[in-house]
């Protein structure tokens, strides 16, 4: 069965590059706690623009 | 030859209550249905009742035809006369009568699909909702869990992380990816998870490196899992992380650093 998954992040995880930095961004978080100002930015090229992206935890549905 | 006519009627009556069921229910086993037999028979005789009034209903708006009760109970009687005359009562109106249980055996089949599709699609099932004590599937807890089916449309994360611990040859061991596809075993438990930009990291070195905050090397402490796809079997977890994630768009004006690329 198919998991949650947007468009957005097939995007993402299609790019070579952009999967390596959501994992690194999304294991920077986990030991920070959170993500802080500055942190580092997932950039994903979509022909000649570049998309600049964060990983927020959403918390689980009430 | 035989033939309990009695018990081949009611089986007539409530098979459309088990097709509905069979149909409708959205369950993550294929091979055996584990449910008790009592609740299984309670449903589909529920599910039967519903569909005779909707029919009977039908028939005597559109049709002016109302139920010959008398006919349904000659045929159960155990007295050969009455039933008798009860069958050839219902052979004179064989047309009407197989008209009657085609169209609600096929209804028992078509529509619970797209039920079950318009309950997903509104998310009618999800918790909260006013419906979901009737709407949701209750013996589908990993397909809630793993498809984002209990957020509402507009509140939906982008992706699931996952992090298991794995034993490996005595050590455990934390890999860390992105959810991609779940897969059953026959009997409804989950039996693999298919990652990406998967990343594993032993947990017996945590202890050095937290206490060494700061250092270059604590920052990014998995290593990469080369490859597009990291099967994870589940029996071979020992604990499961899920962590709900969404992809937000940073303002143009903000210019973090990029990670470099790996």
């Amino acid at each position: 069965m198919k998991a949650l998954q947007s468009p957005l992040a097939k995007k993402v995880l299609a790019d070579r590059q952009a999967r390596t930095q959501l994992r690194q961004v999304v294991s920077l978080a986990a030991q920070r706690g959170g993500p802080e100002a500055g942190e580092p930015t997932i950039l994903l090229r979509e022909g000649a623009t570049v998309r600049r992206l964060t990983a927020v935890v959403v918390p689980k549905a009430a | 030859m035989n033939v309990a006519l009695p018990a081949l009627v009611i089986f007539l009556l409530v098979l459309p209550g088990f097709v509905f069921r069979s149909r409708f229910k959205r369950a993550e086993r294929t091979a055996l249905d584990y449910a008790p037999f009592g609740r299984v028979v309670a449903e589909a005789v529920l599910w039967a009742c519903l569909l005779h009034g909707l029919w009977l209903l039908g028939a005597r708006i559109f049709l002016g035809e109302l139920v010959r009760f008398d006919l349904l109970l000659g045929l159960l009687s155990s007295s050969p006369v009455t039933q008798s005359t009860a069958i050839a009562n219902v052979g004179a109106l064989a047309g009407p009568v197989a008209r009657y249980f085609g169209t609600l055996l096929a209804a028992s089949f078509l529509v619970p699909p797209l039920l079950r599709a318009l309950i997903t699609w509104r998310r009618l099932d999800r918790l909260g909702h006013w419906l979901a004590p009737v709407a949701r599937f209750h013996d589908a807890p990993w397909y809630y869990l793993l498809t984002g089916a209990d957020f509402e449309r507009a509140e939906l994360p982008d992706l699931i992380k996952v992090a298991a611990i794995v034993d490996v040859a005595g050590q455990p061991v934390l890999y860390q990816g992105f959810l991609e596809d779940f897969y059953f075993t026959p009997d409804g438990a989950l039996d693999r998870l298919v990652l990406q930009g998967v990343g594993r990291r032993p947990l017996a070195g945590d202890k050095s490196l937290d206490a060494a905050p700061g250092d270059p090397a604590a920052e990014e402490r998995f290593y990469p899992v080369e490859g597009d796809y990291f099967v994870l079997r589940y029996a071979e977890a020992i604990t499961l992380n899920i962590q709900y994630l969404r992809l937000e768009e940073e303002p143009a004006a903000a210019e973090p650093p990029a990670v470099a690329a790996a």
